[in-house]
């Protein structure tokens, strides 16, 4: 099925839309402003009218190239050009400082493209494995997953996890607006029609991370960008031999990372960045042009963008906020993500397999022959930028229905997003409220009905005990009462002072 | 701690608007299965963490610093771009309305940026012309190649 995935991506069409995708994707990721979220929003609504596997092929390609662009930026600007690629700010930068600007692109290619092959590898073994042992899920289960992704986002992004939290019921109710699932009731209305269909997906991620962006960014200082002469970017054999610990160490975390549902791309970068610094014998090099430590990042982060298609995939619970937006797509062009995809349609998990080996050789292209080209697109100030990225967030929400009740949800999602942002609450846990929403109200009340009321199953079947036992201690983990009785029994246990 | 108290407003209206739907009774329906269930426990749980809020920001003696915003130029592009979505879309062409919408914003907001020793002229005839081109290709993408047709 794999082989059968690759020549159907063997056209002429379709390597064109995958070169094309993946070098609008690095365009994306080296702009600091916009995220692979929002290319993976736009892009939806562009290829809205596309064949399936294309249109699958364009969104994964615009993905990985965004994550793997930002490093670009990282390494010459010191600013990260997705959150992704902030981990790779402190050694890529140091690097560049000294001269090596190139060698640190080579390595960041190095590394971004061994993390992504090393993802794919898992995404296909352990994808189908994912999906057999979640067909013991029921409802209860789901309804555990749902919720955990979104708190458990909330709690790694953003500086106050309680803030995530909040977010993540926004998110969770926003979805629940309109038409009730169960029973088709209209909730929270107020007798508009147009919100009968609830607030449209594609056009709210587009808001909270287009328009939001655009207003961040315009109302941010201006960056001067540093013009670098760069030295040759043609990775050097000896970067990969002699860390090949480190490349799979930081694929295995980042794969890890990218499974657990609502955790991203950054938190892959930075985890396996901190692992590579404990178990180096250079960690004084760390912060100050570490090769070691570049490739941790950019191994990690890249290796979490199959990593996260994982759940997406076999549960339909996403890993990321863009493999969220991913997975609204491939809803969209008729793919069901769940437990059942490997019995009802088995082939797409193989052509996303395929399409991410793809958008991997593509990067990797892209990522020793157009550097300087690429480049030149720092030089657009953001007052030219910004207005066309608008003007693109304007169409793109309201290209999949044809209604200007999606440009007017993007405009005012985007605005109450761009607001809460700057008063520090992440929008990350939001999109996945939004996406996980349906699946949390219908399993909660699907779960009710079938144990008659009762709240006993959800806490005494196995597998739900165990997820919310995780919920349990995800919350009290935040506690700072519960975090120093931790610290007491681990100190007193140990011998050790708390 | 005026955040945390919006956050229970909030979760406290939504509560009190799950509590007021129909439980739709006339129908036989599970008792569990009621459309105002969820909204209802998700707002709870939103009153619920922003009295949390409420109480971590007594006892901490930090509070967030008020970050200063740049209201003149954050004014001028909500002004711009809701002019735009309210004003122009659907009632004038897009891609005048689009290019008209650009060029101004790139004029007020860029001039600040462009050299005063530029001629007005080229100060005012650059933006023009990315405003035009740009407005152009988009439409035409999105008509010709998408096949969206316009607002």
């Amino acid at each position: 099925m794999l082989f059968t995935a690759l020549l159907n991506l063997a056209g002429p069409w379709q390597i064109a839309y995958a070169l094309g995708a993946t070098l609008v994707g690095i365009v994306i990721g080296l702009l600091p402003g916009l995220s692979a979220t929002l290319g993976i929003a736009l892009f939806t609504t562009l290829t809205v009218r596309m064949q399936p596997t294309d249109a699958i092929l364009v969104l994964v390609c615009v993905y990985v190239g965004a994550i793997y662009g930002g490093s670009r930026t990282s390494i010459l600007l010191n600013i990260p050009g997705t959150a992704a690629n902030a981990a790779a700010c402190h050694d890529g930068n140091q690097l560049a400082r000294q001269g090596k600007s190139g060698r640190a692109m080579g390595i960041a290619t190095t590394g971004s493209v061994a993390g992504s092959l090393f993802g794919v590898f898992c995404l296909a073994a352990l994808t189908p494995v994912l999906a057999e042992f979640a067909l013991k899920f029921g409802a209860f289960e789901f309804f555990w997953l749902g919720l955990l992704g979104v708190l458990m986002s909330g709690t790694l992004t953003g500086s106050e996890p309680i803030k995530g939290w909040l977010m993540g019921l926004l998110g969770l109710f926003v979805a629940g607006i309109g038409q009730d699932p169960v029973h088709a009731y209209d909730r929270f209305t107020f007798g508009w029609h147009e919100l009968s269909g609830g607030i449209p997906l594609i056009p709210a991620l587009v808001g909270a991370f287009g328009f939001a962006e655009v207003l961040m960014v315009m109302s941010a200082p201006v960056q001067r960008a540093v013009t670098e002469s760069i030295d040759s970017i043609i990775p050097r054999l000896r970067d990969v031999v002699q860390y090949w610990r480190t490349i799979i160490r930081s694929g295995l975390i980042g794969v890890f990372i990218g499974i657990l549902p609502g955790v991203g791309e950054d938190m892959a970068s930075w985890s396996s960045y901190a692992a590579a610094r404990r178990a180096s014998r250079e960690r004084e090099q760390f912060g100050k042009g570490s090769v070691e430590g570049l490739i941790a990042a950019e191994t990690g982060d890249n290796a979490a963008v199959p990593g996260a298609m994982i759940p997406a995939l076999a549960l339909g619970i996403p890993g990321s906020a863009p493999a969220a937006v991913l997975m609204a797509a491939m809803i969209i062009h008729g793919a069901q993500p769940g437990p059942m995809l490997m019995t009802t349609q088995p082939q797409f998990m193989f052509d996303v397999v395929a399409i991410t080996l793809v958008a991997t050789l593509a990067i990797l292209i892209f990522g020793l022959i157009l550097v300087r080209p690429i480049l030149l697109v720092l030089r657009v100030p953001r007052e030219v930028l910004m207005p066309i990225v608008f003007v693109l967030c304007v169409l793109g929400a309201y290209s999949i229905s044809q209604r200007l009740f999606d440009v007017w949800v993007m405009m005012g999602v985007g605005i109450v997003c761009f607001f809460l942002r700057r008063r520090g609450y992440p929008v990350a846990p939001f999109v996945l409220g939004l996406v996980l929403g349906d699946i949390v109200d219908k399993t909660l009340r699907r779960g009710l009905v079938l144990s008659d009321g009762s709240l006993l199953p959800f806490f005494t079947r196995p597998l739900s005990a165990v997820l919310a036992l995780i919920v349990l201690l995800l919350l009290l983990s935040q506690v700072p009462a519960a975090r120093r009785l931790w610290q007491r029994i681990t100190g007193s246990q140990e011998g050790r002072p708390s | 701690m005026r955040p945390g108290l919006g956050w229970v407003a909030l979760g406290a209206t939504i509560t009190l608007g799950a509590w007021r739907m129909d439980r739709l009774e006339s129908l036989n329906i599970e008792p569990w299965s009621a459309p105002g269930l969820v909204p209802g426990v998700l707002g709870l749980l939103i009153m619920v963490f922003g009295l949390a809020m409420v109480v971590s920001r007594r006892v901490s003696a930090n509070s967030d610093p008020p970050e200063s915003v740049p209201w003149a130029r954050l004014s001028g592009v909500l002004a711009i771009t809701v002019l735009f979505v309210f004003g122009a879309l659907g009632r004038l062409p897009f891609i005048p309305a689009a290019a008209a919408t650009m060029f101004v914003w790139m004029l007020m907001l860029g001039v600040a940026s462009s050299p005063a020793d530029q001629p007005r002229l080229r100060r005012l005839l650059r933006p023009a012309l990315i405003a035009v081109i740009a407005a152009l290709v988009i439409g035409h993408l999105f008509q010709d190649v998408f096949l969206v047709r316009l607002p």
